[in-house]
């Protein structure tokens, strides 16, 4: 597989699949491909799990495309970012901004993964997708990203809607309610629904919401949300 | 303290404190921040001394009530988290800069925050001006520029039109005013006028080319 990053305002990333390689991607970001690169489904989380994220106001894909055979597949985001690589060796594990993925090697494994960080009075739920090496993913930015290597003990307050990935071995130690959104947090229902949907673009409040993060490992933080 | 722009996409500032150093920004703009960083807030009508002014404020142009400082020592850093540019402006002591509502991304505490009203144009359906914030030195001010950022120097008593919404920044010795242009002669090129900023020097001006309304990143 060869890959091409073409553009810097919403930049296209152009895969070449040779002999049997699969990708797959979210359906929706496929920019055009060659007619014999075939087409098919994967699911990425059960029934279940999808009518539990969407009653937590969490809108999940059921399917993934996969993409198979030899050519060309464009794949973009429709927004101005970074695009990042990220090689994973086996059983490493990284996860990823829901919804910030640009494709995965299919022998990434792959699923949906809620943290709760639920206190008392407050709901607070991170989305969030986790890749199992080994294999490649490619990832996008809102913005320009920035990585920190943090080593163990070394810590980081970063707003949830700016954390774009992060290695299995980076703890979330809290998650902070920044002030105004704290007085909100205590109970209000309203702010509740908030902090569920708090990867929602444009939502000022979420921005409020930080998460402290703790090394040893990678972290990647986005300017945009 | 040191103010640095780091990425050119959707740029951020990075700011560098030391001990007892403080900036402020409106909330929802921080990237992220060490964890020696403190937060504190404070809130509009505090800063300014007028309640109603900072309500009225915070609901016709959708700015934050609440100011928020970041107390040192370590790093912060904060986006606009749209296209653009950013433009540190270090003011000396008295120096005055006017800055476009949602634009400016923090500031040294030393820096004196105020703002002012734009008026429209008072037409029916247009009515509504805009805010500008009013920054005075001395001390370093981080602004962010939607889409690209063009720099005039106006001489005495030059004017220039732009559109509406597109000045990002003057000095406060060019002054501002909101007018229409009309379509042509007639009643129907009034009725069908478009607003228009006319600014008038002496004074540096610089505007941006991206809407800062639109809803597009």
């Amino acid at each position: 597989m060869k890959t091409d990053f073409i553009g810097d305002t919403a930049p296209v990333v152009l895969v070449k699949l040779e002999g049997d390689e699969k990708i797959y991607l979210d359906n929706d970001l496929m920019l055009y491909k060659d007619p014999a690169v075939k087409v098919n489904r994967k699911i990425t989380t059960s029934l279940t799990n999808r009518i539990i994220t969407h009653a937590e106001g969490i809108q999940s894909e059921r399917y993934f495309a996969v993409f198979e055979g030899e050519g060309h597949v464009a794949i973009s985001h429709d927004k101005p970012g970074e695009c990042r690589a990220i090689t994973l060796d086996q059983n490493s594990v990284v996860y990823v901004r829901w919804q910030s993925l640009l494709f995965a090697q299919d022998s990434v494994g792959y699923q949906p993964n809620m943290r709760n960080y639920s206190k008392f009075m407050t709901n607070f739920i991170l989305p969030l997708e986790e890749f199992r090496g080994p294999g490649t993913i490619y990832v996008q930015a809102f913005g320009n990203a920035f990585q920190f290597n943090l080593n163990p003990g070394e810590v980081l307050d970063v707003p949830v809607n700016n954390l774009l990935l992060f290695d299995a071995t980076v703890g979330i130690s809290d998650i902070l309610f920044l002030f105004p959104y704290q007085i909100y947090a205590q109970g209000n229902a309203a702010a509740r629904q908030n902090e569920v949907c708090v990867l929602k673009p444009n939502s000022p409040e979420s921005m409020s919401v930080c998460a402290r993060v703790y090394g040893p490992g990678r972290v990647l933080v986005h300017s945009g949300r | 303290m040191d103010f640095k722009v780091a990425g050119n996409l959707v740029p951020s500032v990075l700011v560098t404190m030391d001990m007892n150093e403080h900036v402020f920004s409106e909330g929802g703009l921080l990237v992220y921040k060490d964890v020696s960083v403190h937060t504190s807030y404070t809130t509009l009508s505090k800063v300014t001394g007028s309640v109603t002014g900072a309500i009225v404020r915070s609901t016709l142009a959708k700015i934050p009530f609440y100011l928020l400082t970041y107390s040192g020592p370590g790093s912060c850093a904060f986006s606009r988290s749209t296209v653009g540019e950013v433009r540190i402006a270090e003011l000396k002591e008295g120096e005055t800069l006017d800055i476009a509502e949602n634009s400016i991304i923090c500031a040294e505490s030393s820096v004196k925050y105020d703002y002012f009203y734009v008026h429209g144009t008072t037409r029916v359906g247009r009515m509504i001006g805009f805010f500008m914030d009013k920054l005075t030195g001395p001390g370093k001010v981080a602004y962010h520029g939607h889409g690209t950022i063009l720099s005039f120097n106006l001489a005495e008593g030059e004017s220039m039109s732009i559109d509406y919404g597109a000045i990002l920044s003057k000095e406060s010795s060019v002054t501002i005013k909101t007018y229409n242009i009309p379509y042509g002669g007639g009643l129907l090129g009034h009725a069908m006028s478009f607003e228009a900023i006319e600014v008038t020097g002496p004074g540096k001006i610089e505007i941006e080319t991206k809407d800062p309304k639109a809803k597009t990143l």
